[in-house]
């Protein structure tokens, strides 16, 4: 109803500058004049199907005229409001788009002073490869022990809309400051099939999974699986879904722009399975910390981050000597058994350490986070994306995809030409979402900002997007409906496969090292 | 209905008509509004202003509407705002006060002693407003006081306005109607706006009531299931939204009272219109005044009136003001700290480089603050630790309460200071712009926003704020959050010569001789004070140091007489332990170290 108004406001807004003097300056002086964009979209590569990228010049008060020209020649004149916002109306923009694909649109703009100033162009390159409808995250405010605000959302990539799945408003507003509810982990299993989980950690909460349309509330914290289980990743086809079973610990720094080291002090890989309700280990070592499981896309094969290195969460030093590998474990289908654990990446070579695998859809790539040490790439500005050709062990030049500042939780769209991103490089505290196209012959194109109705969304807002995912379906979820859920579906309790799996395989043998 | 005034002959010779004294006794009650709410709770209302939070973007609008009774929230915490200036608040607030006293006047036709019922009704407004107390600590919403004020006007005037439609076909009917469709907007008071039109229908014996029974189930269902099925509330919450919440049960009580005399307005109306011939005589002038002063009396009496509450709110203003001379003016006139308190005398100490002499001269044990909501701690741990330069801990603290207590526009305007400090421009340009679309701090943030890029000019213009920052530890160190300040002082590695006294006086407090011993040997201080020198003595004496460490420090003659005096006391107090030779040692001992040491 909200969005839809707003869609309203947005559509009389856009008539209304429309209908203003949209007229491409005639006389006019050149300037070399940095031009202030947000987002910058600049030199972007845009799928065919995305919603209007909508930016704000931020270079002064003054009147401005964007002039869009697509391959065909064929122009769009557009004022700026008193902000320097350009909205761009739905239906010019899907011409836009049409006409440009597989070229650019090249965009020019004036700016109005004594004289018209026309800065340099810059374009909008469109491919042809469409995006997953939706991407789904948890806004949530950047802070480190107490839960406050938060939301799972879902963004609708084709047309700019975000709309709430489930927030923690209803529990905060009975109980206050009193009591603390948390919700992460939304994850989407990518077959098309509408199957969802997330954690709901509150009273009367647990694994909230959505499968084959019905939902039920599963305890997976339980005696033999002491800690919270985290991370989940969908196995591509049947009812099960991988986690780390993690104690996660944090240290805080006195001085200096980072402020939080988050650390695991214990962490498992276990596997649930829907069907049988059933909660296994797939990794349990004690001389191992385990986490970020993801399986291949071929529902053969777990990659996960692993360090032998030894965390005593009392002796601070430790924390920032853990440095994680790649590794992974085959699963076989047909016994329902595990196999050997192979080394992937050992960036520990590197007195590196590398964390959150996620492989393309095609099996062919290999993206995960590297930084100095540690698996958690969000507070460290040495994080970076890395990306491995499974097919030859190559690394790729990600560049595109990098900055000075962390970057981490990514993921592939489901046709494998998208990649997004969670990173902080605005300004290295609040974590916003930036996608890049993936070209067949693996080249990454420039990341272009989530595509908001309201460019200056990302400014006003101070929560962190957090577990970003691509997801193919709709998330039908409300909150109303999850609340009634909660209060009609009783929790149950996962049962406990104890029968230990891999606990006696030592981590490195079998380990191919293919850093080249 | 005739109701006519008769006025005595002596009345008529003091030159007063019945419409005067009303207006008299309205002017009374209104400078009284303005006097106890502008300057006697001044401070709580300055608390309750800057700890509000409203920023005009649409993320936050949409958040505060998105409830039942939104468009409530949003007016009434606009209209907080003017408490920054107590005293413009207090008189808007007062001049609304006003406004429903008369229209209740109107409604009741209250003349003569009736007069004063008018007033029961803002007054227990005003007494709602000033009855928070440490429940202001736990939620910092300051809102919910203009929030009544206004609900309440909103549902006198809704019925007022009923009152006068109904004169006309069908106009009663509409308004009743019109008050169901205002539920997701003010929601109780829509509820009770119905309710008091139905039960002035019924009363007064007309032929459509059930068309106002049905507006008033409409509107209690729209309440029930919009804030279930559209704002996902639960039941309860619908039905007192839009309100403070629900374990504060004295406002709690508050707010149903309100609720009740709302619905006894229509009752009370008939009543009063039953009664003809009010005769104004010197004896009802009396008693009218009697009953005014029983009104304002009530308010002053039942409302928190806690006075460390009142100076701990003083306290916090006047820290944010960074006025540390008279910050120790309100603690020298404190007889007993609270914890609070105490925390802002340290702040104002180590700002005017005093707290190695005065840190252990309070009066212990600390009182206990009379508020069982919350510890006190969130009002001045972020202060601590800002002016304990520890700014990163600052920072996470103020971060952490904003999520968790409540996001205020003072903690943007602190958040944006550490990134302005921390040299975080991106970080400080996103606080800024959020504060200048606030009322408060809009212009603060324009004027910060120039040391955008410009740290040296930031602190060539701040310099209190930099000499924060050059008192920050000089090493990275890992600390665990849950440590206190005086822990956290002790898990620094490195640090300059003014952060050692911080580390040297948090041992001491901690009572961790061996580590102040170990810390004060690696550096050499010109003069120890007082507390450092005593502590040296009680080392030897209790720890078996070697005494060449006195002469080493130079301590004073007089301070080791006093410790061993104390140390012989002690000992034959131990041996009687009679109350006169305790009362004898702390009057002798209190302010000391020793004392501090033995006793705390």
């Amino acid at each position: 109803m909200k969005s839809k108004v707003i869609k309203i406001m947005f559509i009389i807004l856009s008539i209304v500058l429309f209908s203003c003097s949209n007229q491409k300056p005639e006389q006019y002086e050149e300037t070399d004049a940095d031009l202030q964009l947000y987002p910058d979209y600049r030199g972007v590569t845009i799928p065919c199907n995305v919603a209007p990228l909508n930016f704000m010049i931020k270079s002064g008060k003054q009147e401005f005229v964007v002039v869009v020209q697509s391959p065909t020649q064929r122009e769009w004149v557009y004022s700026a409001d008193e902000e320097g916002k350009i909205f761009f109306p739905e239906g010019d923009w899907t011409e836009m788009l049409k006409e440009s694909i597989g070229d650019s649109l090249q965009i020019e703009v004036y700016e109005k002073g004594e004289m018209w100033k026309r800065y340099p162009e810059f374009y909008l390159h469109v491919v042809s490869d469409s995006i997953d409808k939706y991407i789904t995250y948890r806004l949530i405010e950047p802070a480190y022990r107490p839960t406050g605000h938060i939301s799972l959302v879902q963004f609708h990539l084709e047309t700019g809309e975000e709309s709430t799945i489930v927030n923690n408003e209803k529990p905060l507003r009975e109980t206050y400051f009193s009591g603390q509810t948390c919700l992460n982990c939304h994850s989407t299993q990518k077959n098309g099939s509408g199957n969802t989980m997330f954690f709901y950690r509150g009273k009367g909460g647990g694994l909230v999974v959505t499968y084959n349309g019905e939902t039920k509330i599963v305890n997976t914290k339980l005696g033999d699986v002491p800690y919270g289980t985290v991370y989940p990743s969908w196995h591509p086809t049947q009812p099960m879904i991988a986690f780390s079973s993690t104690l996660i610990r944090q240290y805080f720094l006195t001085t200096g722009n980072r402020k939080i080291h988050p650390f695991n002090v214990k962490s498992d890989i276990v596997l649930y399975n829907i069907e049988k309700n059933e909660l296994s280990y797939v990794v349990r070592d004690s001389t191992t910390i385990d986490t970020y499981p993801c399986w291949h896309p071929n529902g053969k094969t777990i990659y996960y981050a692993s360090t032998d290195s030894v965390c005593n969460e009392k002796e601070a030093s430790t924390a920032f000597k853990l440095k994680y590998d790649i590794k992974r474990i085959h699963y076989n289908e047909d016994s329902l058994s595990w196999g050997n654990i192979e080394m992937v990446f050992c960036a520990s070579k590197l007195n590196k350490s590398a964390t959150q695998p996620k492989l393309s859809p095609d099996g062919n790539y290999l993206l995960f986070a590297m930084m100095d040490n540690s698996s958690h790439s969000y507070t460290q500005d040495s994080s970076d994306l890395v990306l491995m050709d499974l097919r030859t062990n190559e690394l790729l030049s990600v560049d595109n995809l990098n900055s000075d500042k962390p970057e981490g939780y990514h993921d592939w769209s489901t046709n494998g030409r998208w990649i997004l991103v969670s990173t902080r490089r605005e300004n290295g505290n609040h974590a916003r979402v930036y996608i890049s196209h993936f070209s067949e012959d693996g080249i990454v194109g420039k990341p272009f900002a989530l595509p908001h109705h309201d460019p200056e969304r990302d400014l006003d807002r101070l929560q962190n997007y957090n577990m970003v995912e691509f997801s193919p379906t709709e998330t039908k979820l409300t909150s109303s409906k999850f609340y009634s859920i909660l209060d009609d579906v009783e929790v149950i309790n996962a049962e406990y496969n104890g029968e230990l799996i891999n606990s006696s395989v030592d981590a490195h043998s079998g380990a191919s090292v293919v850093y080249r | 209905m005739a109701k006519a005034v008769k006025t005595t002959k002596e009345i008529k010779e003091l030159g007063l008509s019945n419409t005067m004294i009303s207006w008299l006794y309205r002017s009374l009650f209104f400078l009284f509004t303005l006097l106890f709410l502008g300057v006697y709770n001044a401070d709580e209302l300055h608390f309750m202003s800057v700890n509000s939070h409203l920023i005009f973007n649409e993320i936050n609008l949409t958040f505060i509407l998105n409830r039942t009774g939104g468009l409530l929230v949003l007016l009434g915490r606009i209209l907080n705002q003017s408490f920054v200036i107590p005293i413009v608040g207090a008189l808007l607030f007062g001049l609304l006060l006003i406004l429903i006293q008369f229209l209740l006047e109107k409604l009741y036709n209250a003349k003569g002693v009736f007069l004063g019922l008018t007033y029961i009704l803002p007054a227990i407004i005003l007494l709602y407003a000033t009855s928070a107390g440490y429940a202001l600590y736990a939620t910092l919403d300051g809102d919910f006081a203009f929030v009544a004020l206004l609900g309440t006007l909103i549902s006198v005037s809704l019925f007022a306005l009923y009152r006068y439609c109904s004169k006309k076909k069908w106009g009663g009917e509409i308004v009743g109607f019109a008050v169901v469709v205002l539920v997701p907007f003010i929601g109780v008071y829509a509820v009770l706006s119905a309710a008091m039109i139905f039960l002035d229908s019924i009363i007064n014996k007309q032929n459509r009531w059930h068309l106002y029974l049905l507006t008033f189930v409409l509107s209690l269902l729209f309440l029930l299931l919009g804030g279930r099925y559209i704002f996902c509330e639960s039941y309860l919450t619908a039905l007192f939204s839009p309100s403070i919440f629900s374990y504060f049960v004295i406002l709690r009580v508050l707010f149903v009272l309100i609720w009740i005399v709302l619905l006894l307005t229509p009752i009370v109306s008939y009543f009063l219109r039953q009664k003809r011939n009010y005769q104004l005589t010197k004896q009802t002038l009396v008693l009218q005044s009697l009953i005014l002063i029983v009104v304002m009396s009530f308010v002053y009496a039942f409302s928190y009136r806690d006075e460390n509450f009142r100076k701990e709110m003083k306290l916090v203003r006047l820290c944010d003001e960074r006025n540390w001379e008279e910050m120790d003016k309100v603690v020298a006139e404190t007889d007993s700290l609270t914890k609070s308190i105490n925390a802002y005398r340290v702040i104002s100490l180590a700002r005017q480089n005093k707290l190695s002499d005065n840190l252990f001269k309070f009066k212990f044990p600390l009182k206990a603050s009379d508020g069982h909501y919350l510890s006190e701690e969130p009002i001045y741990y972020e202060d601590m630790f800002f002016h304990a330069s520890l700014i990163n801990s600052h920072y996470l603290f103020n971060l952490e309460m904003y999520m968790q207590i409540k996001p205020t526009n003072k903690r943007l305007k602190y958040m944006a200071l550490y990134a302005l400090m921390n040299g975080e421009d991106l970080l400080a340009e996103r606080f800024l712009r959020q504060l200048k679309q606030s009322i408060i701090y809009h212009s603060w943030a324009e004027k910060h926003e120039r040391y955008l890029g410009k740290q040296e000019l930031f602190f060539k213009e701040n310099p209190d704020l930099e000499a924060i920052v050059k008192k920050q530890p000089l090493s990275v160190d890992l600390i665990r959050v849950e440590a206190s300040l005086a822990e956290q002082f002790l898990m620094i590695e490195k640090f300059s010569i003014q952060t050692l006294e911080y580390r040297l006086l948090a041992s001491l407090y901690q009572k961790q001789l061996k580590r102040f011993l170990g810390d004060i040997k690696r550096i050499k201080i010109p003069r120890l004070p007082e507390c450092m020198q005593e502590a040296l003595i009680i080392s030897v004496l209790e720890m078996g140091e070697n005494p060449a460490i006195l002469r080493a420090y130079q301590v004073d003659r007089n301070v080791a007489n006093q410790v061993n005096s104390f140390f012989h006391d002690l000992k034959t107090f131990c041996s009687n332990k009679t109350k006169e030779q305790a009362m004898g040692i702390m009057k002798k001992y209190k302010g000391t170290y020793c004392y501090y040491y033995v006793f705390y």
